[in-house]
């Protein structure tokens, strides 16, 4: 059984893990726009990524 | 022999007197202000030799000299 | 109800810096025909529930290419409540030519009239009431750089919604018979406020304004084109675009002071006589492309990297392992948060020096003006190749990261050049590849800077080669299409902006490093480090190895299949090409040299380079394919592409390392016949005139 330390390092980490992938998760789910920087993308303020207003629809 | 904007030297200066062509290279010809009666000037041509570079209407413009070839000047 | 305003114009205008102000926002904006490949949109910086869409720039609202396509539809047929028209007084009748067109389709508009305090220096005057008058639409003197205007610009378009345009615009009698008669015969066909617009769209033959009308209509409308034709003596697209001109010409005249008329020679005049000089254009070209690269790979930004690179490796990761251990940490969790996050995302952040200095240089370059000279330096070349000059955008944009490069080929006009562009561009080493570069340089080459220098003549190579060859894929071929290209002037570049771009895209790296590097490590540290029993195992016989090993001999002809952390690399490359560098951090479980050392005893020099050519020219992340799809339009044209790159780059790693085992003197694989017969096809490829015939004899759709 692990301490109580680890316990709740891992937790942190399971966090920042868990963060990671929902964040990866938007990104992907929008067109696999990684935020890149892709500075050109239309709609950048609103989530990141190079996909085209009419894709919305 | 009908004379086009591809046979100036560079810092020659022409009027134009027809756009030859079709479609989209015409049209577009049209649309940047080489129209009828415009004058232009051969600026310089690109280190390779094409294309070439003008001024018109107080702009710079480059065109390939196988597209200025359709534009027939005086 | 959202009220929506439209913001039009001519490229380079500065339709952007505009579109920014307006809005409180910051998008990029460059110095060369075509930076808003797309529509953005974006609020109204003090009306509520107001947005603005910033439409591609256009010199006319013809259906050519997809920049006009995309505004032209928006314009049509969404109708904004009013169009903010962006007009560079500079080049007032040039700008004027689409001004005309907005303003018949019958949308309240508004005129900015920008750069004004250019014009100005040059002591010419605008009478904007003249102006005003002449165009029936307000105009307002704006300097978008600087912010002037933007509040009178705000007010003056909130003000006009409602109102249309006057239609105020008349052309010569004789032109004007046959808008008239044109409009009875499509009166009731067409929206009301449109009908002068679409009346001349097809008097000029415009191949999209007749789509909904029936043959009968069209027919009616051809006669009447015929009669003009006849009537004025001259084509019809002729006809209209020299009314336009001279109507704008007239306006001009009356409106314009130019002042000592003889045209000054401007210091923007003067860089450019040296900079595309007949001799000194290409040597100018080629210094300073050696100068990003020497400033940013060789020294300043290598500099940079190589001191994060140490301190992450030396200070951070021992004092991390130490604390963790000191707190009572179990070592596995320890092992996980050290090497496996800290060394995976470290390999990967210690190169932000290295791509900042990247970033800033191509910004500057971006912004200055000098993207349209590389157009017409390299156009000979690229032609040659079947690609245009205006390749060579792209090309340089994806030195910084593939996905804006792979949006910017849609500047390019031809269809087949655009397309042929967006899916070769990601040849080109992205900023992420450098990792990947400087760790087999580092690795098995001593550092030497020709890994790089060679990788991207690699690059370039590909770009062309693959030129050739798409060029004769039967839906990618097509005649050249024209290329005629504004020359902007040069101008100095903001340093807020310059500054503000660099940071974003610095941003965005250590946002990718963070997320999906992040993630990609910790998931490489768990598959590396158990086994299918869930029991905590040596690397070598962990999930990951196995998986490598099922797969690893597809590369064994390229000499590093015999180890399966190249192969596992090279798939997690997929995901982001960091992320190669990233797997061997955590593998290895060691910093920079660390890991050099650990590749340098498992495979040999030509092995790794054939590693770095693959990884480098086969299919590039996921976010780049997803930028290829959205240009090229189907997955299935998509998948052909990602294909095509990896046979590339499996070819050329092939034919690579067979013939450099040769040359070395290790003797002879058997795997030379496939090299040589690889070889021989791609010779094919590039000299036959038809290579793609025998795809079709088995059926295929090409």
């Amino acid at each position: 059984m692990p301490n109580a330390v680890t316990v709740a390092v891992g937790l942190v980490v399971i966090a920042i893990i868990a963060f990671a992938a929902y964040y990866a998760y938007k990104s992907l789910k929008r067109g696999g726009c990684s935020g890149c920087g892709c500075d050109v993308c239309p709609k950048k303020d609103e989530h990141g990524c190079g996909k085209r207003p009419e894709d919305d629809k | 022999m009908m004379r086009t904007l591809k046979d100036l030297k560079p810092s020659e200066t022409c009027k134009v007197v027809k756009i030859h062509g079709e479609g989209r290279l015409r049209r577009r010809i049209l649309e940047m202000g080489i129209t009828k009666g415009c004058e232009i000037e051969v600026v310089k041509v690109a280190p390779l030799g094409d294309p070439i570079e003008l001024t018109l209407r107080g702009y710079d413009l480059t065109i390939r000299k196988a597209d200025a070839e359709y534009i027939e000047v005086e | 109800m959202v009220t929506r305003i439209a913001l039009a114009g001519n490229p380079n205008s500065g339709k952007t810096t505009m579109f920014n102000k307006l809005t409180g926002s910051s998008q990029r904006v460059g110095n060369w025909p075509g930076v808003t490949v797309e529509r953005k949109e974006g609020k109204l910086k003090g009306e509520a529930d107001t947005k603005i869409v910033d439409l591609p720039g256009i010199y006319s609202l013809s259906p050519y290419s997809p920049e006009e396509i995309v505004s032209r539809d928006f314009l049509l047929n969404s109708r904004p409540d009013a169009v903010i028209n962006i007009v560079d007084a500079a080049n007032l009748e040039r700008n004027l030519y689409l001004t005309t067109q907005i303003l018949e389709i019958g949308i309240p508009t508004v005129i900015a009239l920008n750069m004004m305090d250019v014009v100005r220096k040059e002591g010419v005057e605008i009478d904007v009431d003249k102006l005003s008058k002449a165009l029936g639409c307000k105009v307002v003197v704006t300097t978008a750089i600087k912010g002037e205007g933007v509040s009178e610009l705000t007010e003056a378009v909130m003000s006009v919604i409602g109102t249309p345009a006057e239609d105020r615009l008349r052309y010569s009698s004789d032109l004007e018979k046959y808008i008239s008669e044109m409009r009875e015969a499509i009166h009731g066909k067409i929206p009301a406020e449109a009908e002068r617009w679409y009346a001349l769209k097809l008097l000029e033959r415009d191949e999209g304004a007749g789509k909904d009308l029936d043959t009968d209509l069209m027919a009616k409308a051809e006669s009447i084109v015929v009669s003009m034709e006849e009537g004025m003596d001259n084509d019809a697209d002729s006809i209209i675009a020299e009314e336009r001109y001279a109507l704008i010409g007239k306006i001009v005249d009356d409106s314009v002071d130019k002042g000592d008329r003889k045209k000054k020679e401007t210091t923007s005049d003067r860089i450019d006589r040296i900079v595309t000089d007949r001799w000194l254009g290409l040597p100018i070209f080629a210094v300073i492309m050696f100068g990003i690269y020497f400033i940013a790979i060789e020294t300043i930004g290598s500099w940079g990297t190589d001191w994060l690179n140490d301190y992450i490796g030396e200070t951070v990761m021992p004092a991390t392992a130490d604390w963790l251990g000191n707190i009572g940490v179990s070592d596995w969790l320890s092992g996980l948060i050290v090497d496996g996050i800290i060394g995976g995302v470290g390999a990967v952040i210690g190169f932000l020096p290295q791509m900042l200095v990247l970033f800033l240089l191509l910004v500057l370059l971006e912004e200055c003006g000098y993207m349209a000279r590389v157009a017409f330096v390299m156009d000979r070349v690229f032609r040659r190749f079947g690609l245009s000059g205006k390749s060579f955008i792209p090309v340089l944009v994806g030195m910084g990261c593939g996905v804006p490069g792979v949006m910017a080929s849609r500047s390019i006009e031809g269809e087949s050049e655009r397309r042929i562009t967006a899916m070769t561009v990601t040849f080109i080493p992205c900023s992420a590849k450098l990792p990947v570069i400087a760790l087999i340089a580092g690795a098995l080459f001593g550092q030497s800077a020709l890994v790089a220098v060679s990788i991207y003549f690699l690059g370039i190579v590909c770009v062309l080669m693959s030129g050739i060859i798409l060029k004769k894929w039967r839906s990618l071929s097509g005649t050249p299409s024209p290329f005629i290209m504004e020359l902007p002037s040069y101008h100095m570049p903001s340093a807020v902006s310059v500054i503000k771009s660099t940071l974003d895209r610095g941003w965005a790296f250590v946002k990718k490093a963070g997320t999906f590097i992040l993630l990609a490590c910790a998931l490489v540290w768990f598959l590396s480090t158990f086994d299918w029993g869930m029991n905590m195992v040596d690397a070598g016989e962990s999930m990951l190895a196995d998986i490598g090993r099922a797969i690893k001999w597809i590369f064994v002809p390229l000499g590093f299949g015999d180890d399966w952390e190249f192969t596992v690399a090279t798939i997690t490359g997929l995901l982001a090409k960091e992320n190669v560098v990233g797997t061997f951090g955590v593998l290895f479980g060691a910093e920079e040299e660390g890991i050099w050392a650990a590749i340098g005893t498992m495979i040999t020099p030509i092995a790794g380079y054939a590693f770095l050519m693959f990884n480098m020219i086969c299919a590039p992340c996921f976010a780049a394919i997803g930028a290829i799809r959205r240009e090229l339009g189907t997955w299935k044209d998509t998948g052909k592409a990602v294909l095509y790159q990896c046979t590339l780059a499996y070819v050329l790693a092939l034919i690579f390392y067979q013939f450099a085992y040769v040359i070395a003197g290790y003797g002879v694989e058997p795997w030379i016949v496939l090299a040589v017969a690889a070889g021989a096809a791609l010779i094919y490829m590039l000299a036959s005139k038809d290579p793609f015939k025998i795809f079709r004899r088995i059926g295929s759709d090409a």
